[in-house]
């Protein structure tokens, strides 16, 4: 056997083999491509649609080489082989690039916007080295019109005669960024690039990372920078920087960013310097940034007072005293149910307790995620304690960092460390664990991140996994009858998937991400492990199922019934179908005298919870005033979760309401209104200190026997209904839960 | 308010209430000279001082509307039914005859009350129907001022609409107007279109209720044939703007027939409460200055 044969069989032995490229020897591990092997060589193939990052396509075919066989093949897909000899410009292959130049640029609207801007157009740069046409003989319209272009986004421009279907956006949104916004759409010639289903780019579910713009080689997706976001410009504020992107880059938050996206989007991050006693964020306040603590220290509270808007309950006089005796007693407590929590979830790494809503936050802390990337009002006041540096961010930059490891690396490191054990904590059903065992979990559970829509967890799923939320929102649902019903939506704090690990059964409910969803996940064996460590904990959470089951039931039962009428056009039209409880009044018997009004007012401090006006349904006036619905997306995106409904129908605005109107936007029947009312802490001595915001929606008077408007009509028009018991007769169909309920039920009574 | 089967009761306990006094009086009658100052008629008139003062605390009632002591529409049952019984009982108190003028005043007062509250329960027993049938736009009434200046704001973006788009073309644009549509020469039209709208629609809509009810088109037909010519005139692409101001004008047509159904719905008190808190006084001092002297 000759040397070099027993060398090629050394090769083959260790992996290695030689090939020849442009009359060089290049050695190589197997599997390498045509391209890279030229790279390692030295030797430059020019391309349009490889990167380095990104799966090869060899869509463009520029990189063509000859390779001794019958075919000129793509270098970036076309494997090496040992003993291959390649060459890369011979005049063959030369002419043929040139020939795809020039197809490639007949339809290109040189100079496009990329040349313009940067003149670093990869196509009509390698072009003009190669010698193509000159630019007068070229054509510059495309033969056949293309889209118009899409200037949607407020961050990328989308100029799609400009593209050339190298798809390095759809390889850099799929498989570096995994945001899986961008594919190809059409056939032949028309095809285009398009974002979902063929939206537009600004409506898509593009989170604008940049990663498609900064991968196009054209000026196909060119980044608005110049009528785009620039925070240095929208902040009326001295203490403002900018920030160098090698500062950025230098920081251990952002390696692995990419520098190009951070140049693009110079003016999404910026410096903001505080003083002690500085308000960085005000709760209620409206927002579309995060923070990142660099240097110092803050105090994250809730500056809004815990409340409560109840009617004057000052006794001292003697007429009063008579009054109270005659006015309704009113109760703090809803009977069966806890007064408060024990903490107040917000948006920040800690939760604050509610006896004293005030927690500390340090470099390394990021807050305001959710404000960021779902644009909900900001949940708390951040105030500096110490002279604090921090970094703003637009969203754009922040779901970036979200997706760099280091950074999730380093937030979950704080989270748990600092916030897990009491976020577990403030769950009622985890306040008696050890923090051994506490301490247990902290290491072994998991942080995920869901994106809008994406479903967590499917009904009839093995159960695997309990769930915390940790920030957005998750709707929780059933199917029935082939449609879905919403059960609950579950805020910061809440949690799910307890049932199935306890009965060891499938799902009994979907969970699907509202919004950007982080959740921390214990799995099974932990969660199973938790339960025969501390058997309180068990009873605590089979008490919990009990009631849910309860509370399911008897809410699937109703729409059940519901869903078995024939809907009535105008019945659904109006969303009454949706409310579990209307305040109607009998157009034929109301004088509109306004006492239903005046008594709401009279029993609200003032401020009236209904109005008498709205849709109309047969004789009867369906007011203003809160439906209790089924599917209540009033709930949606509370900062501080301070709208829920508990174990009873109506739907309650708790006392740390921060008054950012929020619930007031969602509620699709315009039933809920912020007021200001006067500052008054509950318990104190009753001063007055300035003016405070809160929503306000019908409590359905739950402390006494009657809503006052009903009470306090003279006529007899206004009642609080059922709408499906109450109008089963008009609309033909027996609605009622009895005569739905199914038979053995009723023969087992 | 309905008078409807759940005032039956009270209904039967007013009659056998009526009925009864009716027999003790005509017992009383038999066997001597009836009068005020008799013992039956002193009762009778205590009894009926004591319907007018339950049916005039319905006021007070209304005032404190959350107070727990009753729901109002059961305090408004009795002020009707007692408030009704009080006249029979005046009458048998006063043996149908007025000695002085105090009380003949006061029978007159009486009569006036009752026969006021009468009329307003009839209006509140059938005004509402109407209401609801005849103003599907009803808003609440203290919105009308509100509402009706929203109308002319819309009114004006409609008619600005129409007029725009059936104008002459001119300028720069005109030539791809030109080019891509047909537009007719309406320029006439348009002019008069134009004159309609300031001298009759915007008046119309911004005028009081009285004062509107004077303007052609506060009449429908008349409103109608009206914007039925104008859209023989004009081209299909003008007909919903125009509908739009014809539903504006029958907006506003509806709103005023709301402020005039309220006015008779509501009016009839300024007769009935001064009357009312009249009375009241006057049969106070009435039964003060008969029982001391």
């Amino acid at each position: 056997m000759s040397d070099k044969a027993i060398a090629e069989v050394a090769h083959e032995h260790s992996g290695l083999m030689t090939l020849t490229i442009d009359d060089k020897e290049v050695t190589v591990p197997h599997g390498t491509t045509v391209f890279d092997a030229a790279r390692l060589a030295g030797i430059t193939i020019p391309t349009l649609c490889h990167q380095q990052n990104q799966t090869p396509v060899g869509v463009c075919r520029i990189c063509l080489c000859d390779v001794g066989e019958r075919a000129l093949q793509a270098a970036c897909v076309f494997k090496a082989e040992p003993g291959m000899v390649v060459h890369t410009a011979s005049e063959p292959v030369v002419a043929v690039r040139k020939t795809l130049y020039e197809l490639m640029l007949s339809d290109h609207p040189s100079p496009c916007q990329r040349q313009r801007q940067s003149n670093d157009c990869e196509l009509e740069t390698q072009a003009a080295h190669a010698g193509v046409l000159p630019q007068e003989v070229r054509f510059r319209q495309r033969a056949v019109p293309v889209m118009s272009a899409d200037d949607s986004s407020l961050s990328i421009h989308v100029d799609y005669s400009a593209c050339i279907l190298c798809d390095r956006c759809i390889r850099g949104c799929s498989e570096i960024r995994h945001n899986n916004v961008i594919a190809r759409q059409g056939k032949g010639y028309f095809t285009t690039i398009a974002f979902d289903a063929n939206e537009p780019m600004g409506n898509s579910t593009c989170v604008s990372c940049g990663e498609c713009m900064v991968s196009c080689p054209t000026g196909a997706l060119t980044n608005k920078k110049i009528v785009g976001q620039n925070l240095l410009e929208q902040i009326d504020s001295p203490n403002v920087y900018s920030v160098d992107t090698e500062d950025l880059l230098a920081l251990p938050i952002f390696k692995g960013v990419s520098g190009t996206f951070l140049e693009l989007n110079a003016g999404a991050v910026v410096k903001r310097t505080y003083e002690p006693g500085d308000v960085i964020v005000r709760e209620g306040e409206n927002g579309s940034t995060a923070f990142y603590i660099l240097e110092g220290d803050c105090d994250v509270l809730l500056g809004s007072p815990r409340a409560h808007v109840s009617t004057n309950d000052d006794h001292t006089s003697f007429l009063s005293k008579m009054r109270s005796k005659l006015l309704p007693q009113r109760s703090e407590k809803r009977p069966g149910e806890k007064p408060h929590p024990s903490h107040i979830p917000i948006d920040a790494p800690v939760d604050l307790p509610f006896d004293n809503p005030i927690a500390q936050l340090g470099p390394g802390d990021l807050f305001g995620e959710m404000t960021c990337m779902s644009f909900y009002p900001r949940s708390a006041t951040v105030r500096a304690k110490t002279p604090v540096v921090a970094l703003e961010m637009l969203r754009n930059v922040l779901d970036v960092m979200q997706k760099n490891k280091t950074f999730r690396a380093q937030l979950e490191a704080n989270y748990r460390g600092r916030a897990l054990s009491t976020h577990l904590r403030s769950v009622p059903i985890f306040a008696g664990i050890s923090e051994d065992f506490i301490d247990l979990l902290r290491d072994r559970v998991e942080l995920i991140r869901y994106a809008p829509g994406q479903v967590i967890c499917n009904e009839g799923d093995p159960a695997d996994s309990f769930y915390l939320i940790r920030i957005g929102f998750v709707r929780v649902s059933q199917m029935r009858n082939d449609e879905e019903m919403v059960l609950a939506y579950l805020p910061r704090g809440g949690y799910f998937g307890e049932m199935g690990l306890l009965r060891d059964v499938p799902r009994t409910a979907t969970c699907t991400a509202l919004d950007h969803v982080e959740v921390v996940r214990i799995h099974a064996p932990d969660f199973h492990s938790m339960l025969d460590r501390f058997p309180g904990v068990r009873m605590e959470i089979e008490h919990i199922a009990r009631q849910r089951d309860k509370e399911n039931a008897a809410h699937l039962q109703r729409a059940t019934s519901s869903m078995q009428a024939l809907p009535l056009h105008q019945f659904l039209a109006h969303g009454l179908m949706d409310a579990q409880s209307l305040l109607i009044l009998d157009l034929e018997k109301c004088t509109r005298c306004d006492q239903c009004v005046k008594a709401c007012a009279e029993a609200h401090d003032g401020v009236t919870r209904l109005l008498r006006d709205g849709v109309r349904f047969d004789k009867y006036l369906v007011a203003t005033s809160c439906r209790q619905c089924r599917d209540p997306l009033c709930m949606v995106g509370c900062p501080v979760g301070s709208i829920r409904r508990r174990n009873s129908l109506e739907v309650i605005i708790e006392d740390w309401c921060v008054g950012c109107g929020l619930c007031a936007s969602n509620c699709p029947y315009g039933n809920i209104t912020v007021h200001e009312f006067d500052r008054k802490d509950a318990g104190g001595n009753g001063e007055v200190h300035g003016k405070v915001r809160k929503a306000t929606s019908c409590d359905l008077c739950h402390d006494l026997a009657e809503p006052s408007c009903v009470y306090a009509c003279p006529h007899d028009a206004a009642h609080r209904v059922n709408p499906t018991e109450f109008f089963s007769k008009m609309l033909g169909q027996d609605l009622s839960e009895a005569a739905t309920e199914p038979a053995a039920l009723r023969d087992a009574r | 308010m309905r008078i409807d089967a759940t005032h039956r009761p009270w209904l039967w306990i007013t009659i056998a209430v009526t009925a009864l006094c009716t027999v003790a009086y005509v017992l009383y009658a038999l066997q001597a000279t009836p009068g005020g100052g008799t013992p039956l008629g002193i009762a009778f008139g205590a009894l009926a001082l004591a319907c007018m003062i339950f049916a005039a605390l319905l006021s007070v009632r209304k005032r404190f509307p959350i107070w727990r002591i009753g729901r109002t529409r059961i305090w408004m049952k009795a002020h009707l039914w007692l408030g009704f019984l009080a006249l029979p009982l005046v009458l048998l108190h006063a043996a149908f005859h007025a000695r002085g003028a105090l009380a003949a005043i006061l029978m007159l007062l009486t009569i006036i009350v009752v026969l006021s509250g009468i009329f307003g329960a009839w209006l509140q027993h059938t005004l509402p129907s109407k209401m609801f049938r005849e103003v599907p736009y009803e808003t609440i009434y203290d919105q009308i001022g509100v509402i009706r200046s929203q109308l002319t704001a819309e009114a004006d973006r409609h008619a600005a609409s129409v007029t725009e788009m059936l104008a002459p073309a001119r300028g720069p644009g005109a030539t791809v107007v030109l080019t891509m549509l047909t537009v007719p020469e309406l320029g006439e039209e348009v002019a008069a279109f134009d004159l309609f709208y300031k001298s009759q629609i915007g008046p119309y809509l911004g005028a009081e209720r009285k004062e509107a009810a004077r303007m052609a088109l506060y009449d429908r037909v008349t409103a109608h044939q009206e914007f039925d010519g104008y859209m023989t005139l004009f081209p299909q692409a003008a007909w919903p703007a125009i509908h739009a101001l014809e539903d504006v004008c029958e907006e506003k047509r509806q709103l005023d027939h709301q402020v005039r159904l309220h006015h008779w719905l509501h009016s009839w008190l300024l007769v009935h409460l001064p009357v009312s808190a009249a009375l009241l006084l006057l049969a106070c001092i009435h039964a003060v200055v008969a029982l001391r002297f």
